[in-house]
């Protein structure tokens, strides 16, 4: 397989495992930090778990059109937006470097390696945001 | 001129009074606002900055949503004051939103201000079916089409739908011109989406089009 035809299939994987991949996300977060439990409570982790959809909703076409930019401009809107709610950037930050281990574990070594460059644009891009 | 009318609708849609928008609206109109004006000037700023007051989480999604309600009510309105005026000029266009999108007041307002200037403007909102797009093509045979993403994951599908058009089309494929939030923060994302030229707001949208098929 090219280069771009990996990326596609890894984008598609992305969706379809949307609902697998954010609870696998979700689980790891509140596993290493238990402390967010306590914080947020039952109710948080179920929205942490929905934001966890919406971020591989905006990675898959970063990662399809192998344009990592596209994921880094969503993490500053949504470290804006979220912001305003309560949470705070670090994270954000913890919760794409986590999705990023979630896929290197659960991916096909060259799927996992075609989303790496959006999910670490999206990580600095927090770090953007918050400076602002 | 613009600014206090902008305040005042803005006012009314923070406050979810859709009296008052319209009162607002039939008031700058009285006022000598042209309806470009009124799109451009007042409703699209004003819902930008509803845009923004949500994601800084001082109104809450169903103020969001009702505010744009409210604003598609308002276009309508002044739709019907101008609906049938233009001399026809023979060009066509049509607009569609990819995917799921809810984001389409922008691209109503590129076929209003088409339709104003005597184009037969064809809106067919969200969820069109790549074939479905690629039939209303082949038969209609339009001028150019407008396609509109506001988030990215819109933009695949987006893509797709170029794709089977120019593949449906080859060469007499009309010219096609892209949308939304993705679009104003990357130059290049409409080349690499396949699009023809992109535009950064209605009013862009309308002169782009306008200027290419003077």
């Amino acid at each position: 397989m090219t280069e771009s035809a990996i990326a596609v299939a890894a984008s598609e994987s992305i969706l379809e495992r949307k609902e697998e991949l954010a609870r696998a996300v979700t689980d790891a977060l509140y596993a290493e930090h238990p402390a967010l439990l306590a914080q947020h409570g039952e109710a948080g982790r179920l929205k942490c778990q929905q934001d966890m959809r919406y971020n591989l909703e905006h990675l898959a076409p970063a990662v399809a059109l192998e344009d990592p930019a596209l994921f880094a401009r969503y993490v500053q809107w949504l470290v804006r937006m979220l912001g305003a709610r309560g949470v705070a950037g670090d994270d954000v930050r913890r919760s794409i470097e986590t999705t990023e281990r979630v896929l290197s574990a659960r991916f096909p070594a060259d799927q996992a390696a075609a989303t790496r460059a959006s999910l670490r644009a999206g990580a600095a891009a927090v770090a953007d945001a918050s400076a602002r | 001129m613009s600014e206090s009318w902008r305040a005042a609708y803005l006012a009314a849609l923070r406050a979810g009074d859709r009296r008052g928008a319209l009162a607002v609206v039939d008031a700058a109109r009285a006022d000598g606002l042209s309806l470009a004006t009124l799109y451009l000037e007042v409703f699209q700023p004003s819902l930008r900055e509803i845009g923004l007051l949500w994601q800084d989480n001082k109104i809450s999604v169903a103020e969001e949503h009702l505010a744009t309600a409210v604003t598609q009510i308002a276009m309508a309105r002044l739709y019907d004051g101008f609906c049938g005026t233009a001399v026809p000029n023979g060009r066509t266009l049509l607009a569609a939103c990819a995917a799921t999108e809810r984001h389409e007041v922008g691209l109503r307002m590129v076929c209003d201000l088409l339709e104003l200037e005597g184009w037969d403007a064809r809106y067919l909102g969200a969820a069109v079916p790549e074939d479905a797009l690629v039939g209303m093509v082949l038969s209609r045979q339009p001028d150019a089409i407008a396609l509109s993403a506001s988030i990215s994951p819109h933009l695949p599908q987006l893509r797709a739908m170029i794709r089977a058009v120019r593949a449906a089309c080859g060469e007499r494929a009309p010219f096609i011109i892209v949308g939304g939030r993705p679009f104003l923060e990357d130059e290049a994302l409409a080349e690499r989406v396949g699009a023809d030229a992109m535009a950064r707001d209605a009013s862009e949208a309308a002169r782009c089009l306008r200027e290419r098929f003077a």
